[in-house]
């Protein structure tokens, strides 16, 4: 459990740091400084094992293996994860203060309006997984062929000496396979490469790129991103009320541009 | 609504130049994941020439391949711009439109490709106006930010190295910027000077760790101890992510970015180690040195931090304001060429001044005057030296502006450049094998678009499972063997690594050579110490050597990643006795154990280093068959109860010559590998340095 200061707010799980800030914020308290440490000790560890030993039955051992396992997960827990968990309650229920919460932008992130054929596109994907193969093996054939690199004309042999069962893989060449490859990614078009040309005076020379924009559309796109992607810049405080820098949501820069921008946006339709 | 177009970009190859494109929104630990997908190939462009210097024919050639580099950039970025602005309605994953304003916040290139986008010189700061002659000196003074649009007003005779109508900060009068053109000026709500981004990799390993250990060889060889920093380089221990170097540090030919970071979690210690027991001439320089170093290293430590506060912010800043006042002590083997070059003629100078003088006669009288002579000429040369050698190089201003990018950007590890060169080798380099190396682009555009059809499916899927969507069960089948993202390991100790020549007691001994009263005595020890008196082991030591051992030689034991609780790091703790470790010599680990409140033991914290003598489990019969799974630890004590040393700062542990040979612990006491590094026979340095856990709890 935490260790609430006695002499203001603040809570600490580690003795050092507790020690530290007694030093630091209540110089003058030097006198009961030597009683308030011993408190912030956590219960001898020692202890901790003991009991949980008494606890929970001790799996027995499977002599015979060469790999054993210990089957329950909280036979030695560390001390670390009861730490943590106090450092979780702490921010939930105690600790009234404001400045712990983190603070999002207002407005930012604001969904202004819903993607057509969204739900439609999503039970699509549940129902048919391996669209557009006609089947799982086909799938799963492709993926082999094009994760472990083999070449073209290879794949071509395949087909040619009759390996594969054309019939139930759904292609039969690399020219088809292709072809599924290509409508695989409903994104596909944002993806497109366009191509330009440099001259510098002596020679002209071809390169390749992409639009910038297709390509955030592409990312913010897909399912996969779907509950790592952050819309909004936010103020994040850790338990003593410091502000967090962490990832770059949580730092300045977006914040402030974030302030620059129009916030708030309703589509009329 | 905003959201934050993060560029990256990397010329490793010389045939391809490739710009790649990810999105700030997606947290760090998602996007740099290898297999995550989230780094787009943006363009490939042809790399221009070389030119070699001051070739007045190239002079015409580089300014229009600026031209054209700038004319490339445009039309890529072209379409943030108006977006920028207004923002523009994108379809999201969650089903939502939202209005999202695609700002470039962040380039991610090595210094030198830095210089060429943005149009400066190699001396020169992308990020402020620091002149050329005060890079080294320390980050208390602050320049303004880097003014590109001054170089682009079309009336200052710009695009020419030679305008001289700004930077009236700058005292030598120089602009620091050669072709005037930065490729990012003119964007909307982007600031040229911010997308700069520190990197770790060249600033710090590749940088100024390289020059660092060129001061610390000539430093040691002044003092005579390069021998004993090769001797303590190669002794030691194993650590879990850390390559044990082979060789000692003088026979490494070659040093790249992973030797280097390895280098930099070792360096202090064994510094220390090399620098022990100084002689009353060495005491000073010595104690600057380490403090310098120290300095260093821990702000490298902390600038890997992935979450800051301001305290931590502080502490980094004063770390490097530590290093610039302390790496004086390097000065003199800072020394240029041309420095050499001056002493070498001043000592001439110095000569033959004095053969015009007359010699005086008498013998000692010659000696004496020989020997002051050496003096002076010593003097004089200290003296040019300190007055020639600088510390003014880029990479050493770079690190000034660590703690601020954190304030803007976030942590310093997410924007590294080594995960762009991952992506080059997905998308780049594979495709370039595979492809007839003529007209290689197209290939590899098309190769590797078929692969990102492929894996992004299978993630989509996966982000399908793991939100519980109903999928066929072939489907499931499928993506729990190819998925990347692997799910949560076990968070328990286990115990690996049966011997099957032990059985019981007496064979355990014999094994580990010890005596079995001895063995007794310990393990009647432990089991009244720590377990309850109800189920303690058998009194009898009759009873006692007949209950079954079983001896194993490793343990896994999970421990919690720094400031990522999620995640947890196997160590894995070796205990061969005297057997042999892939046929290599013995292990046997130095592993923490808990040994007492938080309050003892000074800056360890309760826990002290020990050495792994044996893990073992025994089967108590008489107290309903339960197994104890119990290790021998040989404990070490805290030197100095464990506060850290005024001059390098670690802690040092000893082996008491009353030591007992050994005790019995749980293993769930056992918290983690330890990394110690070896000073005398019975004496070690506790090595903070190895990770950043370690890092942060002993200090």
């Amino acid at each position: 459990m935490p260790t609430k200061c006695l002499f203001c707010r603040r809570k600490y799980t580690r003795a050092g740091a507790y020690e530290k800030h007694l030093r630091t914020a209540h110089a003058k308290l030097d006198i009961v400084l030597a009683s308030t440490v011993r408190y912030a000790s956590p219960a001898n560890y020692i202890t901790d094992t003991e009991t949980s030993l008494l606890h929970h039955p001790l799996v027995s051992g499977h002599p015979d293996s060469d790999y054993e396992f210990d089957l329950d997960p909280t036979e030695y827990e560390r001390d670390d994860d009861v730490v943590q968990e106090s450092d979780t309650e702490e921010t939930n229920d105690a600790a009234p203060s404001p400045a712990d919460k983190p603070m999002d932008y207002a407005g930012a992130g604001e969904a202004i309006g819903d993607v057509n054929g969204f739900e439609q596109e999503y039970s699509d994907l549940c129902a048919d997984p391996w669209a557009p193969f006609t089947s799982a093996h086909g799938f799963k054939l492709a993926s082999w062929f094009i994760q472990s690199k083999v070449p073209k004309s290879r794949i071509n042999e395949y087909f040619s000496n009759g390996l594969g069962d054309t019939a139930s893989v759904g292609y039969g060449s690399m020219h088809t396979l292709e072809n599924h490859l290509r409508s695989l990614d409903p994104y596909s078009p944002y993806l497109q490469w366009f191509e330009g040309q440099v001259d510098d005076g002596s020679r002209c020379l071809p390169f390749f790129y992409r639009n910038i924009l297709d390509c955030v559309r592409y990312l913010l796109r897909q399912i996969a991103y779907r509950d790592d992607l952050v819309y909004a810049p936010r103020r994040e405080y850790d338990s003593e009320g410091q502000r967090l820098y962490s990832e770059m949501h949580t730092a300045d820069w977006w914040w402030d541009v974030q302030v620059q921008c129009p916030t708030f946006y309703k589509n009329p339709d | 609504m905003s959201d934050q177009t993060h560029l990256s970009n990397f010329s490793g190859d010389k045939k391809a130049w490739p710009v790649y494109i990810t999105l700030g929104n997606l947290p760090s630990t998602r996007r740099n994941r290898p297999g995550s997908m989230a780094v787009l190939l943006l363009a490939l462009l042809p790399v221009p020439p070389k030119f070699s210097k001051s070739s007045s024919a190239d002079e015409l050639q580089r300014q229009i391949n600026a031209d054209t580099l700038r004319g490339v950039f445009e039309l890529i970025l072209e379409p943030l711009q108006e977006t920028a602005l207004e923002g523009v309605p994108i379809d999201c994953a969650d089903g939502n439109v939202r209005r999202c304003f695609p700002i470039l916040s962040a380039w991610i290139a090595d210094h030198m490709e830095n210089v060429a986008l943005h149009g400066i010189k190699s001396n020169a700061c992308p990020k402020c106006e620091v002149p050329p002659a005060e890079l080294g000196t320390d980050a208390g003074t602050k320049y303004p930010a880097r003014d590109y649009a001054s170089f682009c007003e079309p009336g200052n005779g710009p695009r020419s190295p030679t305008s001289k109508t700004h930077d009236a900060q700058a005292p030598l009068g120089t602009p620091s910027t050669t072709i005037g053109q930065n490729v990012f000026h003119g964007l909307q709500r982007v600031s040229a000077p911010d997308l700069y981004k520190p990197d770790m990799l060249h600033t710090v390993y590749l940088g100024l760790f390289k020059h660092m250990m060129d001061w610390i060889q000539g430093f040691l060889k002044k003092h005579g101890r390069a021998q004993a920093f090769d001797d303590a380089w190669k002794a030691l221990p194993p650590y879990p992510g850390f390559f044990v170097p082979k060789k000692a540090y003088r026979e490494v030919t070659q040093w790249q970015g992973k030797e280097m970071r390895n280098l930099g979690r070792c360096l202090l210690g064994v510094l220390a180690v090399a620098l022990r027991q100084p002689d009353s001439a060495q005491v000073l320089p010595f104690k600057h040195a380490l403090g310098c170093i120290r300095a260093l290293v821990d702000f490298h430590m902390m600038a890997q931090y992935r979450s800051h506060t301001p305290e931590t912010l502080a502490y980094m800043e004063q770390y490097l304001n530590q290093f610039h006042k302390t790496k004086e002590i390097f000065l003199e083997f800072r020394v240029s060429k041309r420095t050499r070059a001056k002493v070498d003629e001043q000592r001439r100078e110095l000569r033959h001044q004095r053969a015009q003088v007359n010699q005086p006669v008498s013998t000692s009288e010659r000696r004496r005057v020989r020997g002051d002579d050496r003096a002076e000429e010593n003097d004089r040369r200290m003296d040019l030296i300190h007055t020639e050698s600088h510390f003014n190089f880029i990479k050493m201003h770079l690190l000034c502006h660590f703690h601020d990018h954190v304030r803007q950007f976030g942590n310093i590890p997410m924007y590294s450049t080594e995960f762009g060169e991952l992506a080059h080798k997905d998308q780049i380099k594979d495709g370039w094998r595979r492809s007839n190396k003529n007209d290689a682009a197209r290939q590899i555009l098309h190769t590797y678009g078929r692969q990102h059809a492929i894996r992004m499916r299978l993630l989509n899927l996966d982000s399908l499972r793991r939100r519980g969507v109903d999928l066929p069960a072939d489907v499931l089948h499928h993506l729990d063997k190819t998925s990347t993202v692997s799910g949560p390991g076990p968070r328990y100790r286990i115990l690996k690594g049966r011997r099957g020549d032990v059985s019981d007691i007496m064979d355990f001994c014999k094994v580990l050579e010890v005596s079995s009263e001895t063995m007794c005595r310990e393990l009647i020890r432990y089991s009244r110490h720590n377990l309850p008196t109800e189920r303690q082991l058998p009194q009898d030591p009759a009873i006692l050597r007949s209950l079954p051992v079983e001896l194993l030689t490793q343990l896994e034991i999970p421990v919690p990643a720094f400031q990522d609780p999620d995640v947890h790091d196997i160590h894995r703790a070796r205990c061969t006795g005297a057997l042999l470790f892939r046929n290599q010599a013995s292990r046997n680990d130095w592993v923490w154990v808990r040994a007492g409140g938080e309050d003892m033991y000074g800056a360890l914290k309760g826990r002290l280093p020990a050495k792994l003598v044996a893990l073992f489990k025994i089967r108590d019969y008489t107290c309903g068959s339960t197994v104890r799974r119990l290790a021998c630890v040989q404990k070490l004590t805290a030197v100095n109860s464990g506060r850290l040393s005024d001059t390098h700062g670690l802690v040092t542990v000893q082996l008491r010559e009353d030591a007992r040979e050994f005790t019995v612990v749980d293993i769930g006491t056992i918290l983690g590998l330890a990394h110690l590094i070896p000073e005398t026979g019975r004496r070690w340095l506790v090595n903070s340095r190895i990770d950043l856990r370690t890092f942060n709890e002993i200090y």
